[in-house]
């Protein structure tokens, strides 16, 4: 990739390095993410996925290897402002990571910390309200917002510090299905507008959405590609323990069955155009 | 048996009732659960499922209207007692960070049968065998401090610490929310088992229907403090309109039947599984499907 | 019958949203007001000041279009308390109360129980003077969304601010303690509630709660302590990942600002006090 925003270089890492026997959360990761690249990373809990995502952003830096966000080394502790500037963190809990009392003043919590003009503030606040849905709740206190305002919220708070590229930590996992679609659609939203995603997730359906899926097993990666190429091969991911997304399984199976099917589609339209298209194929 | 054990009709509740934030959570509910059943509980975020459920072992009573009979005791009369009714039904709440008392995993788990005030060699028992079943290894757990569970194994020590009391009743408050894929199915294997094998009447409440395949017979929908649906699974994941419309995810596998419906190719019944689908849509591959 | 909602006779600090004038003065107008008034419910002994402030907040809260009955609904977990002490009060401090407060004539006596002028006042006074705090304490509170009275807290404290006192620190503490304020409390709800599907024998609400719950406590603040342990975990690396730095160097969201009205009601309040306390030995 020409344009590389993260490069994660031979990155080992443990919780306990003055412990030899205790084992790595990350062994030897490398891996590059583009500008306005959508990435996301799957595994299992304990693979390693939420480790990685915090070298993102500095707020772990590695026992070995290296971390470079834009020309920032995540290591040096005079870039760690630019570093969390251009990559914003979303995380698990939404009610954990609001630290406001109102909608707009969290929003305005990471612009306030960087000493951004008053003016330059509220059109800030305004503008990742918008973004997300939320403007007209602005004046309301967080406890009052559904679990899926809430990680909207979180969202927000973030890109009003317009980070160049935004890491999701299983922000999705604890939102209905609702409140997961409206959240999915605020990310695309995004993408489209040039921010680059990293989305950590153990939702598969969810990895349909990236340009890319890594998936990460006991602190490596195990697997590497497009979605398509990903849940196309079914036995490397039961081997893994993971499931693939329901619709891209019945295209196996049925690929299986008839070779001339397509495996690995992603959406249940695709899906159902294969199914139909063989189906009057064969009409006499 | 023909009676249900739980019935309500028309059940109402408001939160902070009587005071200007007062929330209405509750608009009419009707629910009839029998004795051995297995019944799914969804709805969107909102819809009154976490209040329902909390009705259902008599934490919360109904007060202005609508009924509540609970294996033939009328709810809504203040002196019958709740208590010994809260030791037949367990429900197991959503954060298991909510629900662990102790700060050892034994100790904890012995919370239920040591408030029964049963021997100490049965209350022993009682640990083993909940921890077997949840599959935490009595040997390796039973001392150990909650703090240091992984987040699933704090679920199952949570629902172990449930399952202690032995209820004839078990109500799950979206437990599966949060939990890798093989949590997931550790769980759902484990509240099979219960059903099957110990009979037990299990209330699941969750956001995620492909859940209650193999699992649940019946489903009931609520929205906006109402029940707005209730059928078998596929009667009910049929209905993908009416399921989008109330703010709920279809089933993949429904959506494909669905899709395929659009485009003129009818199934004959509504998948549930991968499995369903294949059968159904492979044999007709390559076979006329009566274009519109 | 147990009732598990903790919160529903906590009136104080909740805040109903509304547009009344109350509701859009400054907040350090209103705070000014509040302790301005308390001054003069504290200092004064009279008859005609308690009447006269009654009178005026009474007025105020219907200014604000508060309801009346919700307010002095939160009174009532502490009625036996203060029906207590007011007994006590009248009977026992006649003799105390008749030289400190003008009122030496007996109006009763049985033995060592006394009632004199003085008692009856000091009780009378007394009753008055919690039900006043009380419609004053949720006036501000009720009328004011907590942000907005801590930012207004945050800025009457900022002069001081040159002498070494942390008003920023201050001031976010002050916002992420109400900030969980409800969440910690909906969670202590879910504890009580776990705890007594899992057959304790819980009495809340009942008469014997304070005997009870003692040894029970113990059980209710591990998890509770657990929690907000894990939470503050959480909300320490989100604030980092959001730049968090201390005070230096931010910027400010919320601008207040004096207007009139706000003039006016400090000036009001002002005037109204200074001329109860004038002539607090004066009146009946």
């Amino acid at each position: 990739m020409s344009d590389a925003l993260i490069r994660v270089e031979g990155v080992t890492f443990s919780y306990r390095p003055e412990d030899p026997t205790a084992p790595p959360a990350l062994k030897d990761i490398s891996l590059t993410i583009a500008r306005g690249e959508y990435v996301a990373i799957i595994g299992h809990n304990g693979s390693g996925k939420s480790t990685l995502a915090r070298h993102l952003n500095a707020l772990l830096v590695p026992t070995r290897g290296d971390v470079w966000v834009g020309p920032w080394n995540t290591r040096d502790a005079h870039s760690r402002r630019d570093v969390r500037r251009t990559v914003g963190m979303v995380f698990q809990v939404p009610d954990n990571q609001i630290v406001a009392t109102t909608v707009e003043d969290d929003v305005a919590f990471g612009p306030e910390n960087l000493g951004v003009p008053e003016e330059e503030l509220a059109v800030r606040v305004r503008e990742a309200l918008e973004t997300v849905g939320l403007w007209e709740e602005r004046r309301r206190p967080p406890h009052q917002l559904s679990a899926g305002q809430k990680q909207r919220l979180a969202i927000a708070g973030v890109i009003a510090m317009r980070p160049e590229c935004l890491v999701l930590d299983e922000a999705t996992s604890l939102l209905d299905p609702q409140g997961r679609a409206d959240l999915l659609a605020t990310l695309r939203r995004l993408h489209a507008a040039g921010t680059t995603i990293v989305a950590i997730t153990h939702h598969m359906a969810e990895a349909t959405e990236a340009d890319r899926v890594i998936i990460l097993e006991a602190g490596r990666i195990a697997l590497e590609g497009t979605p398509r190429e990903v849940f196309a091969r079914a036995e490397a991911l039961a081997h893994l323990g993971l499931d693939v997304p329901p619709v891209s399984a019945l295209a196996n199976a049925l690929h299986r069955r008839r070779p001339d099917f397509p495996a690995g589609l992603l959406t249940v339209s695709e899906l159902a155009d294969a199914v139909t298209e063989r189906w009057t194929e064969a009409m006499p | 048996m023909s009676e249900p054990f739980i019935r309500a009709k028309g059940l109402q509740y408001t939160y902070m009732a009587g005071t200007p934030l007062a929330v209405e959570a509750l608009k009419g509910v009707d629910l009839e659960v029998w004795p051995g059943e297995a019944i799914g509980l969804i709805g969107p975020a909102g819809a009154g499922k976490s209040t329902l459920v909390q009705h259902l072992n008599g934490l919360l009573r109904p007060r202005a209207r609508g009924q509540l009979w609970i294996d033939g005791q009328d709810m809504g009369d203040p002196r019958v007692d709740a208590r010994p009714l809260r030791r037949r039904i367990g429900l197991a709440f959503q954060r298991p960070e909510d629900q662990l008392f102790k700060t050892l995993v034994g100790d904890d788990i012995a919370f239920g049968p040591r408030q029964l005030g049963l021997p100490r060699e049965e209350v022993r028992e009682r640990v083993r065998w909940a921890m077997e079943m949840v599959g935490l290894d009595f040997g390796a757990f039973v001392d150990r401090p909650v703090v240091s569970l992984s987040g699933g194994e704090r679920r199952r020590a949570a629902i172990a610490g449930t399952l202690a009391l032995r209820p004839s009743t078990l109500i799950l408050d979206e437990a599966t929310s949060g939990l890798d894929p093989g949590g997931r199915r550790q769980l759902l294997d484990l509240l099979r088992r219960l059903h099957q094998e110990e009979g037990t009447t299990v209330i699941l409440v969750t956001t995620h229907m492909e859940d209650l395949v193999g699992l649940a017979g019946r489903v009931v929908v609520l929205a906006g403090g109402r029940t707005v649906l209730e059928g078998s699974l596929r009667e009910v994941y049929g209905q993908a309109d009416l399921l989008r419309r109330h703010g709920l995810g279809v089933p993949q596998m429904a959506e494909v039947g669905e899709a395929l419906a659009a485009r003129g190719c009818r199934l004959s019944r509504v998948p549930l599984t991968v499995q369903e689908a294949e059968e159904e849509i492979a044999p007709r591959l390559g076979v006329s499907c009566g274009v519109v | 019958m147990e009732s598990f909602e903790v919160f529903r006779h906590v009136t104080i600090g909740q805040y109903l949203p509304g547009e009344s004038l109350v509701h859009r003065l400054d907040p350090r107008a209103k705070i000014t007001v509040v302790l301005l008034l308390i001054a003069a419910v504290t200092f004064s002994t009279s008859y005609t000041a308690h009447l006269a402030l009654l009178a005026l907040t009474l007025g105020l809260i219907a200014l604000a279009n508060l309801p009346v009955r919700y307010i002095v609904s939160g009174v009532k977990p502490a009625l036996p308390f203060i029906l207590l002490l007011a007994l006590m009060q009248l009977f026992v401090y006649g003799e105390a109360a008749a030289s400190a407060v003008r009122g030496t004539a007996v109006l009763w006596q049985w033995g060592v129980l006394r009632v004199t002028a003085g008692s009856l006042r000091l009780t009378l006074v007394s009753l008055a003077r919690l039900l006043e705090l009380l419609l004053l304490v949720s006036l501000l509170t009720n009328a004011t969304p907590t942000t907005s009275l801590t930012y207004g807290i945050e800025s009457m404290l900022r002069p001081f601010a040159r002498l070494g006192l942390p008003a920023h620190e201050l001031s976010l503490i002050g916002t992420i303690a109400l900030r969980f304020v409800p969440v910690l409390g909906e969670q202590f709800e879910t504890i009580l509630k776990a705890q007594a599907s899992r057959g304790a024998n819980l009495r809340l609400g009942g008469r014997l709660q304070f005997i009870r719950s003692a040894q029970q406590m113990v059980v209710l603040l591990v998890p509770l302590f657990l929690n907000a342990l894990l939470r503050a975990e959480d909300l320490i690396l989100a604030m980092e990942a959001r730049c968090y730095g201390g005070g230096r160097g931010r910027s400010h969201y919320v601008r207040l600002r004096l207007r009139a009205p706000d003039y006016v009601a400090m000036a009001l309040a002002l005037v109204f006090t200074a001329a109860v306390l004038a002539a607090r030995n004066a009146l009946p």
